[in-house]
């Protein structure tokens, strides 16, 4: 049943949710938020959008945890790392694997990103990816670069925008099977200290817009409640938050209509 | 009560007075808009009575908001739980409110709230006026009686004259009475304390006199089920607040529990503009006088107040229509029914053979604990008819109610946690099916609020009475996530946006798989200032349907996209005259099928300064591809009388609404529609089929006070 179940999956949606080497959109805290990301600034900056990087304040390291559709094959986890340096910009590292013997993915990435001015910045980040099969068929790696510029035009308001795979590298020539290209665009806004909205459109050259909304709110000191939506398909993304002094650990759970549950959790060290 | 309190209070009385003090609207205006925008929103010809009776109830004695409960202050419409709470901290915290402007104070209302409460509400210091007397409700209760009659001018086919020999053969192919519709009406009330109802209603093609019908007729054996007089009477007796008595109903009225899972007869929002009001206020039992034939309860109903307890009970018998399936044939009995109808016409000499074919005796009661901070509750039902239900079982409607008696429980909850207003209720049917609804409501910024509604109706869940929030009207077989969220970005701005995905995990009528769709609104409002106001409103809702294949005999499924945009303002051009315009277009998609329609209107009120009359006017222009790009839209009608009537095809219509004070005590309507076709040689079909192109309506209504 459950090869079966993976291998409708697969074949029928996989396209749209997670294709192979599609960005990997990271961290709880935005799955929490219908995966708008482009916008937010924390260590997942790294995988999100590496101009966000550039406004952080510590050096923090991440782990990431995701399984989608309480199917074992199809888990993801990832390792993140941050580190600002004044007046030089911060430097991101990330180290991702998603499958499981048969087939999987792997992805080490270095990021950069830098302010320009007190309100904007940029970042770039190059990536090696590998897609591996099993048996006969092998493994091969590209490398793949994105970009990303994030600016504040007041203090309440966040505008970013992010390119992955700049080049349009393709996996193999002969099938041309390429990596997909994909483009967002995003605003967040914090109405009160407590709340955030994000909106964000993103953009694969080959399938229609996604549309995403999340809402952020700080319950108590420390604790945050999210939700968010996105379309194509559409999911309902609700997620919690604890951040205790150094630590912040978050969880989001997404479901979709025919595929069901998907549950995604991040821990961060701020040092 | 402090200083600061008293000056704050005194300047906004003057900054608001003067930003009131022009209003041109009446308050009856201001009703209309109320329920316009409720009733735009649901496209769907509801009725509003009960609501329009509340809103009136509070222009004639406005409610104090300095001594108003909360079930007086449910009863506007207009508040939602968190405005309420908020208003009332606030009384607690800086004493009476001195003036209704210094409402401005208080935390989550808007300038747009405070404008729509104003006819109803008054502020006065000192304590409620709670007695009642006997003889106070004789001297100072008010009488109203309505009179009204409407018909459409040009000859339907149910009208026309027909030979002996043809009636006989068939005899549902006239309409046994004349084309009027005619109702009457007569309300008392004394206060909030006393309210006392008569309505009568003869629907179009229903006979009033018995001799009337077509003489071949007679001796049908339909013939002796027919009676003079209208076709539908209706009286209502409510008392409240008697002692230890709430309220006590005789006669007919509704009753309303909970979040609606288990009982909840009348009108129940959805999904609306209103994108925060997704909870139910469980008023309980009140008084009916509309004239939904069927969905009612006839009996007597009370609820009796004890300390924090409330506790109802009611019990109700009547008969109602239906499609008779088999009569035994010694007592002949009905035995068996194969559906139970819910039109409440009786025109056709079928129509009266279903007419009261069964008996239906439904009893159940409540038990609330309120508390300041939480509300808890009990709610219990059971329905017994008179047959058997036998309806044609299909796949997709196996688990439905079908039998001939049930019973419904339910427990319901709400509470308020950091200004949370959590809510939610559970129930049981009695054949083990379980229907949950849980939600919440949440103020997180000044200027953001949110709502979100998690539903899970088991497939197999039966309720005949309930009515819940969800997509479906039935109240079973739907799981759904809602959440919306109503954002004031800038003064004068209001983003109000919701977005709910469901799943059907069962099959559906028309729909031959398990399913799922999601539907969103966005609305801004804009309100350039007292006399401009403006929206801009976009909808969309994909949900799939049977599509039809030619290569296998299994329909697959295929999406159906339903997408609306609108824009509509609304203005004062001068102290007398204001104008509304509207464009709205309609997408329709389901599969290679596509069809596009417009709307067009443009409306004029006009208010004379020295003839104690208004005037509304109405040209619309609609050019819809096909019947499912059709639009809807609410057009202002003579009192309790409500249309919104779908613009389809190509053509125009026009209304004239023509109100006229005769008297302080006498009050006239009249009114004038008609809707001309350019691509129809003949309108509606069977018995209502129109020879010709257009299609008029004249109303006349009368009122009086006394």
């Amino acid at each position: 049943m459950n090869k079966i179940f993976f291998a409708l999956v697969m074949t029928l949606f996989s396209a749209n949710i997670f294709a192979g080497n599609d960005i990997n959109l990271n961290g709880a805290r935005s799955a929490g938020m219908g995966f708008s990301s482009v916008m937010l600034s924390d260590v997942w900056s790294v995988s999100n959008n590496q101009a966000g990087l550039a406004f952080l304040e510590n050096p923090s390291v991440g782990l990431n945890y995701r399984n989608s559709f309480m199917v074992n094959t199809l888990g993801y986890q990832a390792l993140t790392m941050a580190m600002p340096i004044k007046n030089t910009g911060a430097f991101g590292l990330n180290v991702s694997y998603f499958g499981y013997s048969q087939y999987n993915e792997s992805q080490v990435g270095l990021a950069y990103g830098k302010k320009l001015s007190e309100n904007f910045s940029f970042g770039l980040k190059v990536n090696y990816v590998q897609t591996k099969l099993a048996e006969d068929y092998g493994k091969i790696g590209r490398a793949v670069a994105e970009a990303g510029i994030l600016a504040k035009p007041t203090e309440n308001m966040f505008v970013a925008a992010h390119l992955y795979n700049i080049s349009r590298t393709k996996i193999a020539d002969y099938t041309n099977e390429t990596i997909p290209t994909i483009f967002r665009i995003g605003i967040g806004y914090t109405f009160s200290e407590k709340v955030l909205v994000t909106t964000e459109v993103e953009k694969d050259l080959k399938y229609s817009p996604i549309f995403k909304v999340g809402i952020e709110y700080q319950l108590v000191e420390g604790f945050f409640l999210r939700t968010g939506i996105s379309t194509n398909p559409t999911m309902n993304s609700f997620g919690i938050g604890y951040k205790h002094k150094r630590i912040v650990a978050d969880l989001a759970f997404v479901t979709h209509a025919t595929l069901g549950l998907s549950s995604q959790i991040s821990i961060n060290f701020l040092f | 009560m402090n200083y600061k309190h008293y000056i704050l209070s005194f300047v906004f009385v003057l900054c608001w007075s003067f930003v009131f003090s022009q209003s041109t609207k009446t308050d009856r205006e201001t009703i209309e808009d109320i329920i316009e925008e409720i009733a735009s929103s649901t496209d769907e010809e509801l009725d509003y009575t009960t609501l329009f009776d509340d809103l009136n109830y509070f222009i004639t004695n406005p409610l104090n908001l300095n001594t108003a409960t909360k079930d007086q202050l449910e009863k506007l419409h207009i508040l939602n739980d968190f405005q309420m709470n908020s208003l009332k901290a606030y009384i607690e915290k800086n004493g009476q409110l001195l003036s209704v402007y210094e409402l401005q104070l208080v935390y989550g209302y808007s300038v747009d709230d405070i404008q729509k409460l104003f006819p109803f509400i008054t502020v006065a210091v000192g304590e409620a006026d709670n007695k009642f007397s006997l003889a106070k409700a004789l001297k100072y209760g008010n009488h109203q009686l309505f009179i009204r009659t409407q018909v459409v001018t040009e000859e339907q086919t149910g009208y026309s004259e027909i030979s002996d020999s043809l009636i006989n053969a068939k005899p549902d192919s006239r309409y046994l009475g004349s084309n009027q519709k005619i109702y009457a009406k007569y309300k008392y009330n004394y206060k909030n304390f006393l309210a006392f109802g008569i309505t009568a209603e003869k629907d179009a093609g229903e006979a009033f006199l018995k001799s009337s019908i077509h003489d071949s007729l007679k001796d049908e054996p339909f013939y002796d089920k027919l009676h003079n007089g209208f076709d539908f009477y209706s009286a209502h007796l409510q008392i409240n607040d008697f002692g230890v008595v709430k309220n006590l109903c005789l006669g007919d009225y509704q009753v309303q529990f909970g979040q609606g899972l288990v009982i909840w007869s009348g009108l129940g929002y959805g999904k609306s503009p209103y994108v925060l009001t997704v909870k139910k206020q469980s008023p309980g039992i009140k008084k009916f006088s509309s004239t939904d034939e069927n969905k009612f309860m006839r009996g007597v109903g009370t609820t009796l107040r004890y300390k924090n307890f409330d506790v109802s009970a009611f019990y109700s018998r009547k008969n109602v229509d239906a499609n008779i399936a088999e009569i035994d044939s010694l007592d002949e009995e009905v035995v068996a029914v194969s559906a139970l109808q819910i039109t409440g016409l009786h025109a056709t000499p079928s129509d009266i053979e279903n007419k009261h074919a069964i008996s239906e005796s439904v009893m159940g009661g409540n038990i609330t604990y309120n508390h300041q901070k939480f509300k808890v509750g009990m709610t219990a039902v059971n329905y017994l008819f008179g047959a058997d239900l036998e309806k044609n079982v299909s796949p997709y409607n196996q688990f439905e109610f079908n039998s001939s008696q049930n019973s419904n429980f339910g427990f319901d909850y709400q509470f308020t946690l950091h200004d949370i207003n959590f809510f939610g209720e559970a129930a049981l049917s009695q054949n083990m099916g379980m229907a949950f609804i849980n939600g919440a409501i949440m103020p997180i910024a000044p200027q953001v609020s949110i709502a979100i509604v998690h539903r899970n109706y088991q497939r197999d869940y039966q309720s005949y009475y309930g009515g819940a929030f969800g997509e479906s009207s039935k109240i079973s077989n739907e799981q759904g996530f809602y959440i919306g969220a109503e954002i004031l970005p800038y003064r004068k701005w209001k983003i109000s946006t919701y977005f709910d995905t469901y799943t059907f995990p069962w099959l559906k009528f028309g729909v031959d798989a398990p399913s799922y769709g999601y539907d969103y609104l966005v609305q801004v409002d804009y309100s350039l200032s007292r006399y401009v106001n403006m929206y801009f409103k976009v909808k969309q809702e994909i949900k799939p349907e049977n599509g039809s294949s030619e290569v296998t005999s299994i329909d697959p499924l295929i999406d159906v996209d339903n997408f609306k945009l609108r824009y509509h303002i609304s203005y004062d051009v001068s102290k007398n005259l204001s104008f509304k315009n509207r464009v709205e277009y309609a997408f329709y998609e389901k599969g290679a099928e596509k069809s596009n329609g417009y709307l067009i209107y443009q409306d004029i009120n006009y208010r004379p300064n020295k003839i104690p009359m208004t005037l509304s006017f109405r040209y619309a222009i609609f050019d819809t591809e096909s019947y499912d790009s059709k639009i809807y839209a609410y057009e202002n009608d003579v009192l309790y009388a409500f249309s919104v009537p779908a613009h389809y095809s190509k053509g125009t219509r026009y209304y004239l609404t023509l109100k006229y004070s005769l008297t302080g005590r006498i009050d006239l309507w009249l009114r004038y529609a008609r809707t001309t076709y350019d691509d129809k040689e003949t309108l509606g079909s069977g018995l209502d089929e129109i020879l010709g192109n257009h299609k008029s309506e004249v109303k006349a209504q009368i009122r009086i006070k006394f």
